[in-house]
Order: C-alpha cells, then structure tokens, then sequence
C-alpha cells in the first residue's frame, strides 16, 4: 500500500526542487532590488565610506547580481546560510531555534481547525432546507469575514484583557526555562517529566491555536457541506435507504467517508495559508517563532535571514501538500491500484 | 392474503401551481409467491411504483391518491420508523446500476456485514459464514477473496449478483427489481433473471419486477402489468397477455395473430412510425404544466382509432382488462366500433375456447 | 405592497438580500472614503497632547468632540477611522481589479488554448502558490518599498494567482462547449470569440471572485500596515490604528476594538456581497435555492 504512494513522493520531490530553485532566484532577486545597503546596515553609524565600501566588496555587493546568487547558492549547498546582519548568528541556528515552534502551533491549529470545521459542516448539512438554513448560512459567512488576526486580538480583548483567563504572550511562564530538546516544547515537557511546563506551553498555545483554528474552519466547513451535498445524490446513499439504514448510519459511515476526501484535499491547500497566518498571530502574541524573526529582519532589512526564512516557509508548504496528496492517494480505494 | 396491493394509486409531482400524475389510477394485487412483471416505455412511471413502495419520492413528488398495502399495512401512511424496519427486512430491492449502487469506499464484505448487522444475525464469525453462503447461492466464486474487493473492482454482473445475495439475505416477502438488468451486457441479462427466479423460488417471495424489455418479463414473470404514459394499459395473466392483448400498445395494431408474431419481442418493436409519434407526444404532455384534458391525441393507426379523449379502466369478467374510453370498450378487430363490454367479454371466451 | 412583491421590480441580481446589505456596507465605506474630507469631524492627524486616551462619548470621561475617543496621540479615533475607509477602499478597488486583470488573462489564454500554454501557466501558478500569501507580500514590501501604489502593486503580484486558478477550470469547461466551437467554425477570431462567447459566461464568477477579493486586500493592507510596512504614518491606516492600539491595550481598549470592527465590517460587506452576486448570478443552480 505505501508502495503506490512512492512513485508520487518522487515526482514531488523532483518537482520541489525545481520549484525551491525558481523561488530562491525570485527571492534574492527581489531582496537585492532593496534601495537599503545591507553593508552600510552591518557596520556602526559612524562608518566611514571606506570602510562601508570596503565592507560592500567584503560582502561581494559590487559583483553583479547573478554572480553574487551563485555565491550564495554554492554557500547554501555547503550548508552555510550565512551570519545574521543583526544578529550576528548564524541563520541556520537562529531558524533552528524558532521553527519548531511555529510548527507546533500550526499544527495544533490545523487540528483545530479540521475538527471544527467537520462539526461545523455537519451541522450546515443537517440544517439544509430548514428554517434555521438562512440564519446559520449567514453565520458561516460571518465567521469567514474575520481574519485570524482579528480573531487573536478580540481573544486578547476578552480572555486576556477583560476575563484574564488565559496568558497572551511568549510561550511560558516568565519564570520557566524551555527544557533542552527538539524545541517541540509539548513533546520535551512530557519527555523531561515536566507536567508544569507543559501546562504552561498548552495555555499559551491555546489562544493564538484557537484564533487560527477559527480562521481557517469555516472554508471547511463549506466544502464539507457541498461535498455532503454531492454525495447525497449518489446512487449507494438511495439503496442504504432502501436497505432500511438510519439516516444517522448513512451520514455518518456512508457519506461521511466519501465526503472527506475533497475536504482533505482542501485542508491541505488551506494548511498552507494557515501556515502564513502564523505569522501575524505570533506577532500579535509575541510568540517567538519564525513569523517573529521574519517581521524583525523585515524591519532590519537582515537580508540572509529573510532569505532562509522564506525557503524555509516554502519547504513547509511543499512537505505539507505532498503529505496530503499522499494521504488522499491512500484513502482512496479507486487510485490505489494502480 | 395478497401481498402487495395497489387500488387506484395515484402518484402526481408537484409542477408549478398545479400538479401532474405520473401514475394514474394504478390497480394490481400480488399474491404470495408470484412475480409480477411491470412493463412499460421510459417515462411511463414504472420507477415510480417502486418508489411508491418504499415511499421515498424525488422532491416534491407523492401519492396523491388511492392505497398501496404491504401484507395488510398501509404502506402510505404507516410511520417512518416502521416502514424502515420494513426495508431490507421484509421488502428488498434491486436497483439498476450495480455498480454505483454500492459504496465505493468500502469493501463488498463491509457492506454485507453492515448489512447483515441490521438483520441481527449473531455475531462477527456467524456473519462471516452467512455472507459467504449468500456468496455461493449467487453462484459467485472465491467468496473470501470477494469480500475483501472494492465494487470498482468488480463487474457489473459480479456487483448484481452480490446485491441480489444481499436482498434475499433476509428471505424478504416482497422484492422490487427496478430495472436490474438494464445496465448489464445483454449476455447476462438473460443469467441475471434467471437468478432472480432461482432465488425467488427458493424463498417464496413476491417480486414486481420492472422492465421496459416484454421479451425478459416473459422469462420469469407469473402475471403482467402494462403501463402506458402512467396509466394501465394492460394487466392479466402473463400467458394471456402476450397470447392476446386487448391493448393496441401491447399487440401493436390488432388482431391475436399480429400479436402472435409480435409475442416476446420488445414493445418498442412492436409499433411502427405512428405508434413512436404518439409516444413522443405522451412524453412532451408529461412535461407540460397543465393536465390536459385530452391525453393523447386521436390517432389514426392504419385507419383505426388508437385512443381517444378520457379514459377509465374497467375491470373485464375474465380477469384481463383493457383501458377503454367512455364506458365503452373498443373492439380490437374495428375500434370504429364500440360494442358493449359484456357482450365483448363472451365473444373473446368463444374464441379463446376455440384456440 | 409586501417587501416580496416589491422585490420583482429589483433586477434579478439584486434580489438576494445578501446582495443588498453587502452593497449597502460597501456603500457607505464608500461614501466615508469619497467624502472624507467632508464627513471627519477633526483632521486625522492633528495631535492633541491633552486629550490623550479619550473614552467613546458614551462612557464616563468622554467629550463629544471626539465622538469615539482619541488614540494616544489625542488623535480623534473617529476621523481616523473615516480617513482609513479610505485607504481600504483605494487599496481594495485598485488591487483586486488589478489582480483580476491580471489573472482573468491569463486564465483565459490558458483554458481556452490549452496544451503547452495551458501547462506553462499551470506551473507558474503553483510555483506562486506554494508560497503563503502573507509572507510573500511582506517580501514583496521589503524589496519594492513602501507606500500606496507599492502595496496595491504587491497585492497584486500576490493574489493574481488565485483568480487565475478559479477561473481557469471555468473557462476550460466553457471553451469546450458546442457554442464556442460554432463561432470559430462561424469564422469568428480568437479574440473576438473569447470576448463574445466565453467572457459573458465566465463574467458571473468573475464579479464575485472580484468582490471576495477585495475583502482580501482590505485584509493584507491592514496585516501590512499592522506590520508597519504599508503606507508612510501620516496617512491613517486602520491596521496602523490596530497597532497603536496594542500597545496600550490596558489603557485603552476602546481604541482596538474600533478598527477591529471597522475591518471586519469592511470584509463582511464584501464577502455578502460576493457570495449573494454568487447565487443570483450563477444560472446553473447550487444546492439551495434559497436567498
């Protein structure tokens, strides 16, 4: 069975690395049009123009441009991503150090997110051609109009601000200390034996999760609805009648089943919006993941960060859709033989 | 007691602010053990008997008239909860496309076992065994091997053969087969039937069996009804009703030596240029809006009234209705003349007597 | 005469009453947008050191020359709301139609000619697409710049690709009809049967992807301006207002709810309206016939 996925894997594979190409051209490209001068950026204020210019041709800047990205190309396939303008670290462990961290979110949020959106669009199916229709339709469309970061501050408002039920920002406690490990803090607080730390990961999380998760639900809960709709006029759902079968059996066992594939496909490409979403809720919760460290080199102008950042959220995006294709290849009993 | 009965049963769908019939003033009774076979044109309302049965009506179609009665229950008013315990227990069905008839997500032996769960018949193993005896009574082989397959996997046939299996798995007293063939190459079609009648021999069920073929009804069926633009056209005996049909749709035009020689063929075959135009014509009236008054318009078939404007059914002495038209009946040998329907009656039982 | 019947003398697109409140929403964010200058109360960006975190006039504390407060600035919050429709507004209208030209173009060429141009642009989207929006507009910024034209610009670049995709299984669908194959055997030129025959029956999807996504410019103009790589901060900005906001959330939240309400008002009207164009104009029905 994983043996018909692998052929696909590959052909992704081959297809990523292309794709990983044109857009780290496209990036650097775009990032060099910048009227900033990342060598003027690098030294103290009080620079001299030699020595910026010394800095400049230090950096290799006065090379034309396609040379100066086969530099860096031939640096980025030895490995090194280069040394932050700001930071004076080394991109790869200042990426290192904060990329878990959005994974983790975004995929709590996507659960999240496909959770509500399966109740969600059960519901919108249930209701459909009763009076209730038009109000929770209008609903939907309400929930759709607003934005994860509308959604993180109205929580802020409310449960930070108003009720002060839940914390808003970083990801602990201030007097608590991230373990040592993967930098999946749920997965090494359990792993060290650390209950508290955990609880305290998971209160953090659950707002900025939550914001997301409400954000991207209701799109999925649409595509459910109309792919309910379209199974519903299937042949098989009239004969389970016929075999005296319970509406509840047939929606949830019947239906259900054929329904969720083209929601899946759909979660997949919404996983990569939510992916982008994450962005701005970590700003606005002061999160600190690589949303936060892409917005910092964006106002620094840190060009080698915001290089591997964007790969880096490229990649994801690449990984996450080829899982899906995989996944939809393997529930589906019709593309499985082949 | 017979176990299906229809009396006037009207079936309209609702069309804008009026309503159009699409069954009109149905009558059958189906004893135990019997097949009858429902025959007619596409368009003619045969599905919708079946979906009568199991009340389960596209939207904004219903019964608006007359009975339907299952074993003595009132099939049209009876309540939702037990008409479902009636399906797939007591009444079954076969539908047309074997193929998208079944979930194409789930194993055949999922299917069956969900199937066989409703039937509560014992636990996982008990099932296993059931479904892989219901397996071999359809003549299918490799029953294990089957029951891990994907429908898609399947052929037509293969998918019939395994759904009549689950139809009979509970020794219903009614079956509908809605067209069970139609979807199916013609070399099987033949196999098919004589599946259905195999089983339905072996359980004693009753089965309406719908078709637009005459020549398959004939195979199997005990009694037949013929359905004409929704209403009946002809119902007897299935013998009688080939041999000699009062009906010019049934035996084309006239005379039981043209009915011979149109005997087990197709009714489409059976009449000519003008008998399509006035199909055409009946068909174009079902979509219309208003009920007309004049159903069909007279035709003229080689020089004989076909039709004309109202019609009612009238029950003959000899168990072999005809619709006819105002009261009277139509000679079938001169529809010019229109003859008293006892007298008619006497004079087909001199001739029969004398065949 | 009952709202029913008076809803037959509406033209048929203008009968769902979701494409009624969607257009009055837009409607008066429009009109703030237009009228601006006339509509404020105070000039947005005139500071008053002494009216510092004013409360709405409605709570203890509040003066009714600042109707709905003043921002840390003693900037009244209204005015800046008003004054901020109209950057939404700017941004939505020039960035969508500017995205759609974009997209629906392309589109077009690739469902109706299919083969190797078909792919070629099939592969140029999902290059695009496998970058999450919101990043790939901040780069944007970062390398282009900031002000007005540049984030209509960077939305442009951005979001073409999701008209381009929609519309191109439409066009697909409609470029195999019988119809169009007649006008090309009728003589008719690529061009003119393209405008003739496919645009009027891809125009419906057309006008609600255009609505959709200028609820989506609205939003990425506010995330850029939240970020602070939108527009320069003398013009006022409701994501700029958002961020402002944040920082004093305790003292008060008064000034984040506001702009909060005003995009997400914005948006509401936008997707109504979308989604309403959606059902009256499709002429093949969807699942609910229902307004």
């Amino acid at each position: 069975m994983i043996a018909s996925v692998l052929p696909l894997i590959g052909r992704r594979l081959l297809a990523s690395i292309l794709i990983l190409f044109v857009v780290s051209v496209l990036l650097f490209f775009v990032l060099h049009a910048l009227p900033v001068d990342p060598a003027a950026m690098s030294l103290p204020p009080n620079a001299t123009i030699a020595e910026i210019e010394a800095k400049r041709r230090e950096m290799g800047l006065d090379l034309p441009l396609p040379r100066q990205y086969l530099i860096w190309l031939s640096q980025v396939l030895h490995g090194d991503f280069g040394v932050s303008i700001h930071y004076r670290r080394s991109v790869v462990s200042l990426v290192a150090g904060t990329l878990p961290a959005t994974i983790e979110m975004a995929a709590l949020s996507i659960v999240i997110a496909g959770l509500l959106g399966v109740v969600g669009g059960l519901v919108l199916f249930h209701v459909r051609g009763k009076r209730e229709e038009p109000l929770i339709d209008f609903g939907s469309i309400l929930l759709l109009s607003i934005p994860e970061f509308l959604w993180s501050l109205f929580f802020i408002l409310i449960f930070g601000v108003a009720l002060q039920w839940l914390p808003f920002t970083g990801r602990l406690d201030p007097d608590m200390r991230l373990p040592h490990g993967s930098g999946f803090l749920l997965a090494d607080a359990l792993l060290a034996g650390r209950p508290d730390i955990f609880w305290s990961a998971l209160k953090h999380l659950i707002l900025p999760c939550f914001a997301l998760g409400l954000a991207f639900s209701p799109t999925i809960m649409r595509v459910l609805r109309s792919s309910l709709i379209d199974v519903y006029h299937e042949d098989y759902v009239h004969m389970a009648r016929l075999r005296g079968l319970s509406e509840r059996r047939i929606l949830l066992h019947h239906a259900l089943k054929n329904a969720f594939l083209p929601t899946l496909s759909l979660m997949g490409v919404q996983f990569g919006f939510l992916f982008g979403g994450t962005l701005l809720v970590e700003v606005i919760f002061s999160y600190p993941g690589l949303g936060n460290l892409m917005v910092d080199a964006v106002r620094n102008a840190d060009l080698p960060i915001i290089q591997l950042v964007g790969l880096a959220y490229c990649v994801v995006v690449l990984i996450i859709n080829t899982v899906v294709d995989s996944l939809y290849l393997l529930l589906n009993p019709k593309l499985r033989q082949r | 007691m017979d176990m299906l009965i229809a009396k006037e049963l009207t079936v309209s769908a609702a069309l804008g602010d009026g309503s159009v019939p699409v069954i009109r003033d149905l009558n059958f009774s189906l004893p135990p053990g019997r097949i009858l076979g429902l025959v007619g044109e596409s368009g003619a309302g045969k599905s919708m008997i079946g979906r009568a049965i199991a009340q389960l009506f596209p939207p904004s179609f219903a019964v608006t008239h007359g009975e339907l009665m299952f074993d003595g229950q009132d099939l049209v008013r009876m309540p939702a909860e037990t008409r479902r315990e009636l399906l797939g227990s007591e009444i079954a069905f076969v539908p047309q496309e074997p193929l998208s008839a079944l979930n194409p997500v789930l194993t055949i032996g999922q299917q069956i076992d969900e199937h066989l769960t409703r039937l509560r018949s014992g636990n996982r193993r008990a099932r296993h065994d059931r479904a892989l005896a219901m397996l071999d009574a359809v003549h299918l082989s490799h029953g294990a091997e089957l029951l891990s397959k994907y429908p898609h996997q399947l052929s037509g046939g293969m998918c019939q053969r395994v759904l009549i299996a689950m139809a009979f798995a509970s020794r219903p007293k009614l079956l509908v087969a809605d067209e069970p063939t139609t979807a199916l190459d013609v070399t099987i079609q033949a196999r098919i039937v004589e599946l259905i009648a195999e089983m339905q021999q072996n359980a004693r069920t009753s089965v309406v069996f719908i078709t637009h073929d005459l020549r398959l009804a004939a195979q199997i069926c005990d009694d037949i009804l013929v359905l004409y633009a929704g209403r009946p056209a002809e119902y007897g005996p299935a013998r009688r009703v080939f041999g000699d049909p009062a009906h010019p749709y049934t035996g084309a035009d006239a005379g039981p030596e043209r009915a011979q020689k149109y005997r087990g063929l197709s009714v489409r075959a059976a009449l000519s240029a003008q008998g399509r135009r006035l199909r055409t014509r009946a068909a174009a009236l079902h979509r219309g809006r208003k009920e007309p008054s004049r159903r069909l318009h007279p035709q003229r078939h080689n020089g004989r009234d076909l039709c004309s404007s109202r019609r009612a059914a009238r029950r003959r002495g000899c168990g072999h209705t005809a619709a006819d038209d105002r009261g009277l009946v139509q000679d079938i040998r001169d529809p010019s003349r229109a003859v008293c329907q006892k007298r008619l009656c006497r004079g087909e039982e001199r001739e029969l007597r004398a065949a | 005469m009952s709202a029913g019947q008076m809803r037959q003398f509406l033209p048929k697109w203008l009968r769902s009453s979701r494409v009624a409140i969607g257009l009055v929403i837009v409607g008066v964010i429009g009109l703030c947008a237009i009228f601006a200058p006339l509509l404020a109360p105070h000039d947005p960006n005139d500071q008053s050191l002494t009216a510092i975190f004013l409360p709405p006039v409605w709570e203890q504390g509040g003066d009714p020359a600042y109707l709905l407060g003043t921002d840390s600035l003693g900037r009244d919050v209204l005015s800046r709301l008003i004054y901020g429709a109209r950057l939404a507004m700017l941004v939505a209208v020039f960035a969508s139609l500017g995205a759609m030209l974009i997209g629906a173009t392309l589109a077009h060429i690739a469902g109706y000619f299919g083969g190797r141009i078909d792919a070629w642009i099939g592969r140029a989207v999902d290059v695009w697409m496998s970058f999450p929006p919101v990043i790939l507009s901040l780069i944007l910024m970062v390398g282009i710049g900031v002000g007005v034209r540049n984030v209509i610009l960077a939305i442009v670049l951005v979001d073409w690709t999701r008209f381009c995709r929609v519309l191109r299984s439409e066009v697909l669908v409609v470029s195999r009809k019988d119809y169009v194959a007649a006008a090309r055997l009728l003589g008719f030129s690529h061009w003119r049967t393209i405008t003739r025959e496919i645009i009027p029956a891809s125009l419906p999807l057309l006008i609600t992807l255009v609505s959709l996504e200028m609820g989506i410019a609205v939003i990425v103009e506010a995330i850029l301006s939240f970020v602070g790589l939108s527009v320069s901060s003398e013009t006022p900005a409701w994501g700029q207002m958002i961020a402002d906001a944040r920082q004093y959330i305790y003292d008060s939240p008064w000034n984040l709810i506001f702009p909060i309400l005003a995009i997400f008002t914005a948006v509401l009207g936008f997707n109504l309206l979308g989604d309403g164009l959606r059902r009256t104009l499709d002429v093949r029905v969807t699942e609910t016939q229902r307004v």
